[in-house]
């Protein structure tokens, strides 16, 4: 089991790997009302930052998995096999944020406009990827979406354990701890009570504990440090050196650039990859179903014209994969330029 | 506080069954972050209502300062208590031991005679414990004092089951996550690797900027030490203790419980199970006024169903 900020989205929205795009709406809806900052549950574990860190993680977790084509590369991320296509809902990728984020959480609702792309299926079987930036290695606990040792032979694609909590009603995926502790079985069901706006106001948390009766060490054992111990978000990556070199004038079938291990993949290094292939940016848009503005922002590195995180991601996969990249390598690398300038700005 | 008293009492390795016997004999303890919230209510009454279910249950009143459990049962003031053991005037603990005027429910009355009982001394924890583990009975039930003092958290923590009782209102809750993280932080003392220990205490203090969380240091200790990881693993997986909520009043309240169980994981990582909750009942302090058990004497009033319904999910855990 891992904090949320560590956990798979299907973790985090506490549903299955084969959950229909009803259930991640439906999740996502739970949870952002069950961590909203008005619940009396919160008080004195989250502070409002923390709490409002997490339904960020939910809503990228929903806006996700509710798009076929994101979830697919997701689920290749992950590791996953392919979903059962029959088991899916017809309108999963027709879903409307407007409509999703109606009474919800508007404070973390995405601002990004949806983007009107989907992109062609990615031919060929998917090769084993390193893990994505963000994800913890699978030695971490049982709680990964790969099948562990101390899993108990879960079915394979279900990234989430037998729940041993006893209350029936709440379909918490708690993965098997990887501990020697007895999961006991689920005892006995208690009242299905749906779940009900709670009318207290709480005020802000994180009052200071007074620290346990005891030298130094028992001292930092205070309640802050626990609320520490809480990741951050995600973490700032380290800068890397930006390629300067300007555009080369002449369109006429330029050399293939230079691609090392550490090759930082700019804009303006896909451009030059395109060129070297002779494609034309209508030609990629084409064959991709990435709309030819997102294709030039992309390329002319306009970091804050670019769509969210979670579609870019896509977006790069995509085109990195019609320019015969690594599309992993490249998603990682163009996304921690762009977070390295949102973050300034 | 004396170096010896901080020590901490060694985890305690779960017993399984001997051959040919049926028994748990599993150690609950039932705790919380303050007083007054119903732990020797739930004590009591769980007691009872296992006792009801064939278990042979003992009854330890293990609040040292203020210890109240007869009255929860009306007994009167038991002429043999805790204290007799603890000071050493009874070898054997089951020889203080009295009827609780309930079929197979039996009370170790709690200590009344002043400070050194409240604060017993390591070597006498650790002797009461293993007594209370070689009493030949299905449940040891210990009601424990308010508050986060060391001998409570010990207690808790040496328990095979470790309840916290809560109501539902922000300072109760607040408190019940207070007790939960000290009791957490306690039982991470227990790492005997003296690298994993020193490590744990930087990242629980926020200063580790590779490892936020115990789970990381999981991961970053398994290339080096994977000794340690595992061993840090299983302190970390094996920290699980169980949410009671008590004096539910509205639906709302009643769902607090899981909601509770679900925000811990969710923020830290670490197991919470909800066993159950307890009305808000008048036929409480009627019973405590009458100085009678509750179950005994209003045993269809809410407040007793939800505690049965405590003890059917206990029960269902070792099933
Ligand atoms: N479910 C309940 N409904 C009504 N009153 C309750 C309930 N639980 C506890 N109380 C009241 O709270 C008082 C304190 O309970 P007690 O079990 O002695 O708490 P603790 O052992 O935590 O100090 C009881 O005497 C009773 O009057
Ligand atoms: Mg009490």
């Amino acid at each position: 089991m891992k904090p949320f900020a560590a956990q798979s989205y299907y973790e985090l929205l506490e549903i299955s790997a084969s959950a229909s795009a009803a259930e991640v709406r439906g999740a996502w809806q739970r949870l952002t009302r069950m961590y909203a900052d008005d619940q009396l549950a919160l008080y004195g574990l989250a502070t409002p930052e923390t709490a409002a860190a997490l339904r960020k993680r939910l809503l990228e977790a929903m806006e996700v998995l509710s798009d076929d084509e994101l979830r697919s590369m997701y689920d290749e991320e992950l590791g996953l096999p392919p979903r059962d296509p029959a088991r899916e809902e017809p309108e999963a990728s027709q879903l409307e944020m407007g409509e999703l984020l109606r009474g919800a959480d508007h404070s973390v609702a995405s601002t990004h406009p949806r983007v009107a792309f989907t992109w062609s299926e990615p031919a060929g079987p998917p090769v084993a990827p390193p893990p994505p930036p963000g994800f913890v290695p699978p030695s971490t606990g049982a709680a990964t979406p790969r099948p562990s040792p101390s899993a108990p032979a879960a079915e394979l694609p279900v990234p989430v354990a037998a729940p041993f909590s006893p209350v029936a009603e709440l379909p918490v995926p708690v993965a098997a701890p990887s501990a020697p502790v007895a999961a006991p079985s689920a005892p006995v069901a208690e009242l299905p009570v749906p779940v009900a706006e709670l009318p207290v106001p709480v005020a802000a948390p994180s009052a200071p504990v007074a620290a346990p009766p005891r030298a130094a060490e028992a001292e930092r054992l205070s309640e802050e440090h626990a609320l520490s111990m809480l990741p951050r978000a995600s973490p700032v990556p380290a800068p890397a050196p930006r390629a300067s070199a300007p555009p080369p004038a002449a369109p006429e079938r330029p050399r293939m650039p230079e691609l090392a291990p550490d090759t930082e993949y700019n804009g303006e290094l896909l451009r030059k990859v395109r060129t070297a292939l002779g494609l034309s940016l209508a030609e990629v848009a084409e064959r991709t179903r990435i709309g030819a503005k997102h294709l030039e922002n992309v390329e002319a590195d306009r970091y804050d014209q670019l769509p969210a995180t979670v579609y870019l991601r896509g977006i790069l996969m995509s085109l990195a994969k019609e320019l015969r990249l690594d599309g992993l390598k490249v998603a990682r690398s163009y996304l921690l330029l762009v977070e390295r300038i949102r973050s300034k700005g | 506080m004396s170096e010896e008293a901080t020590k901490v009492i060694p985890f305690p390795r779960r017993r399984s069954p001997g051959p040919g016997t049926a028994r748990a004999r599993k150690v609950i303890a039932v705790g919380g972050g303050k007083g007054g919230i119903g732990k020797s209510l739930v004590s009591a009454n769980l007691g009872i209502a296992l006792a009801g279910r064939g278990a042979t249950v003992v009854l330890l009143d293990a609040d040292l300062g203020g210890a109240n459990l007869h009255t929860c049962l009306g007994v009167g003031q038991p002429t043999v208590s805790l204290s007799d053991f603890i000071n050493n005037r009874v070898a054997r603990l089951e020889d203080t031991i009295v009827p609780s005027g309930i079929e197979r429910l039996g009370l170790i009355a709690g200590a009344h005679d002043g400070l050194d009982a409240a604060n017993p001394r390591h070597a006498q924890k650790t002797r009461l414990l293993r007594h209370l583990r070689a009493l030949d009975v299905d449940y040891v039930i210990l009601d424990l004092g308010a508050g986060t003092a060391f001998n409570v958290l010990d207690f808790f923590l040496a328990a095979d089951l470790g309840l916290v009782v809560l109501l539902p209102e922000p300072t109760s809750i607040e408190n019940a996550y207070r007790f939960i993280k000290t009791s957490f932080f306690r039982r991470m003392q227990g790492l005997t690797d003296p690298g994993v220990a020193e490590a744990m205490s930087v990242v629980l203090s926020g200063r580790d900027p590779t490892a936020r969380t115990p789970w990381d240091l999981v991961t970053r200790l398994r290339i080096d030490n994977p000794a340690g990881a595992t061993q840090l693993e299983m302190l970390l997986g094996g920290f699980h203790p169980w949410l009671v909520v008590n004096q539910a009043r509205t639906r709302a309240d009643h769902d607090i419980g899981p909601t509770i169980a679900a925000a811990w994981k969710k923020f830290f990582g670490l197991e919470l199970g909800y066993l159950g909750t307890v009305g808000h009942d008048d036929a409480v302090w009627m019973a405590v006024r009458a100085r009678q058990a509750l179950l005994t004497t209003a045993p269809s009033s809410a407040a007793s169903l939800g505690v049965m319904r405590l003890a059917e999910n206990l029960l269902a855990l070792d099933r």
